[in-house]
């Protein structure tokens, strides 16, 4: 169970997030839609301290913690309860595939090495690039970094994952089958938050849908009724630009 | 131009015996002029820093020691603490101290310098990612930028350790009996005659032992790049 209540954030005077509520229930997929500067990046970075919020609460399985009193225990806790998947991956460019993954349980949650590597290499077979796992990311295509991205923030059997447009560096070929990868991780019942542009991957796989303008989310419920029936203009004006995507399903 | 060169073949092992104590001063100079380099980047850029004091120290450290030319800090680091505190008992330390001392600290400052640009080529979502993972801010600089900045600094630091070790050559006068005292000494104790000669002679140890630096950091580097395609 992951919840954001009362989110608020600026930078400079300016406000970015207006008091945004999410909760996401263990098992569901959240997807975050809205147009570009509306702030969904982040909210997505606030909830786990890569930018500190000004005011709010994060919640992650039992653990509550107002941001503003958040000390770096609290930090750290949370940080080892998630995982963030980033939209140009951010892989270690100093360590091989398996590298990228077992770093991420040895170092900050003292799993031993012989395990980490075991861990790691069941996450990059599950992601489908074990043969892949010597290499450095120099020596990956984008979707193949972006499923070590991937492999990285599933080994950690995290309570949720952040994700913020994994396919928007892809070229359009790859987007596909990084979309049927997520979907397959949400079937087997990751939690995840997701920003996303693709309307008929949240179509399919979210049990939710967000639409953000200004700092708020402005309008929330199932995809089918965020999509077909949205209530709020705004909506509507920045649904109108996918309305050719309806036509055929992934 | 027979006896020149006949002349300087035969001083030149005679002088490879003092090469040893230049490079040992330099060496820990380079070692510990790293480490305070290291030392003042961190208090300049490290977590939660923005114009503190620290910073502030930092950066004035910084242009203070690198615009006071050499051998004034190395009087002033030979003769200063002895003549204002005599009882101390500093002038009892071997006297390439000071010279690694000296040198230690201006090149500190020019270290920060070139870990601090090494830093900044990293791309720091590398951090953010590592951050995010749940290692610490130290453990993301020690795990995963600092390894890559380091090889990015390589050729840089490479050259630094040639400008210490011919910095080096002040030490002579605070009366260091290094590869340049040597070579002075001998030279004035034969009237000046072979100065030309000798003073070749040192400049081709110099030379030669640069070469060597520089071919270890050019292979350090190629051996560190290793397998990690070209990126850093
Ligand atoms: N570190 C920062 N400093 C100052 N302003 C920032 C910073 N990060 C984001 N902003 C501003 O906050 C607003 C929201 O940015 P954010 O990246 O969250 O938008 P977004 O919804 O993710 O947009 P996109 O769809 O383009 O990724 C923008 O106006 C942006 O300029
Ligand atoms: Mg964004």
């Amino acid at each position: 169970m992951f919840e954001m209540r009362g989110i608020k954030k600026s930078f400079n005077g300016n406000r970015v997030l207006n008091g945004v509520d999410v909760t996401v229930d263990k098992g569901e997929v959240v997807a975050i839609i809205g147009a570009s500067g509306s702030g969904k990046t982040t909210l997505l970075r606030c909830a786990n301290f890569l930018e500190r919020a000004d005011e709010g609460n994060v919640r992650v399985g039992d653990k509550w913690v107002d941001v503003k009193k958040a000390n770096k225990k609290d930090i750290l806790d949370i940080r080892r309860m998630t995982a963030f998947v980033f939209q140009n991956y951010s892989l270690f460019s100093n360590k091989t595939a398996l590298g990228n993954v077992s770093e991420c349980l040895t170092t900050p949650r003292k799993v031993p090495r012989d395990e980490a590597r075991r861990i790691a290499m069941e996450a990059l077979t599950r992601v489908g690039i074990a043969d892949k796992a010597d290499d450095y990311p120099s020596e990956l295509s984008g979707g193949q970094q972006q499923r070590v991205g991937i492999a990285r923030a599933i080994a950690v059997s995290p309570d949720i994952i952040f994700l913020d447009e994994p396919t928007s560096a892809l070229d359009p070929e790859l987007i596909g089958e990084i979309l049927l990868l997520l979907k397959d991780l949400a079937l087997a019942g990751a939690t995840m938050l997701i920003v996303t542009h693709e309307i008929r991957f949240a179509m399919e796989v979210a049990n939710q849908v967000l639409f953000m303008d200004e700092g708020l989310v402005v309008e929330s419920g199932p995809p089918r009724e965020i999509f077909r029936f949205p209530k709020e203009e705004r909506t509507r004006a920045f649904l109108r630009r996918f309305t050719s995507d309806f036509d055929y399903q992934i | 131009m027979v006896e020149f060169i006949e002349y300087v073949i035969q001083v030149v092992p005679k002088f490879m015996k003092y090469l040893p104590l230049t490079l040992e001063m330099a060496l820990a100079a380079f070692l510990c002029g790293a480490l305070i380099g290291l030392f003042l980047l961190w208090l300049e850029i490290g977590p939660g820093r923005r114009g503190g004091p620290a910073r502030l120290f930092a950066v004035g450290y910084g242009i203070a020691l690198r615009s006071v030319p050499s051998i004034i800090l190395l009087f002033l680091i030979f003769y200063g603490p002895q003549s204002l505190f005599p009882k101390l008992g500093w002038g009892r330390l071997p006297k390439p101290v000071f010279a690694v001392i000296t040198f230690s600290l201006i090149y500190s400052a020019y270290f920060a310098q070139v870990f601090r640009g090494a830093y900044g080529s990293i791309d720091k979502g590398q951090l953010e990612a590592a951050l995010s993972m749940g290692l610490t801010h130290a453990q993301g600089i020690l795990r995963i930028v600092g390894p890559q900045a380091f090889i990015v600094a390589l050729p840089n630091l490479g050259s630094m350790m040639v400008l210490i070790v011919s910095e080096t050559s002040l030490a002579y006068l605070i009366g260091v009996r290094d590869l340049m005292g040597e070579v002075t000494t001998l030279n004035a104790r034969s009237y000046n005659v072979k100065t030309v000669e000798l003073y070749f002679v040192v400049t081709m140890i110099y030379w030669g032992a640069n070469a060597v630096i520089e071919r270890f950091f050019g292979f350090a580097e190629r051996k560190l790049r290793q397998g990690r395609g070209n990126a850093p």
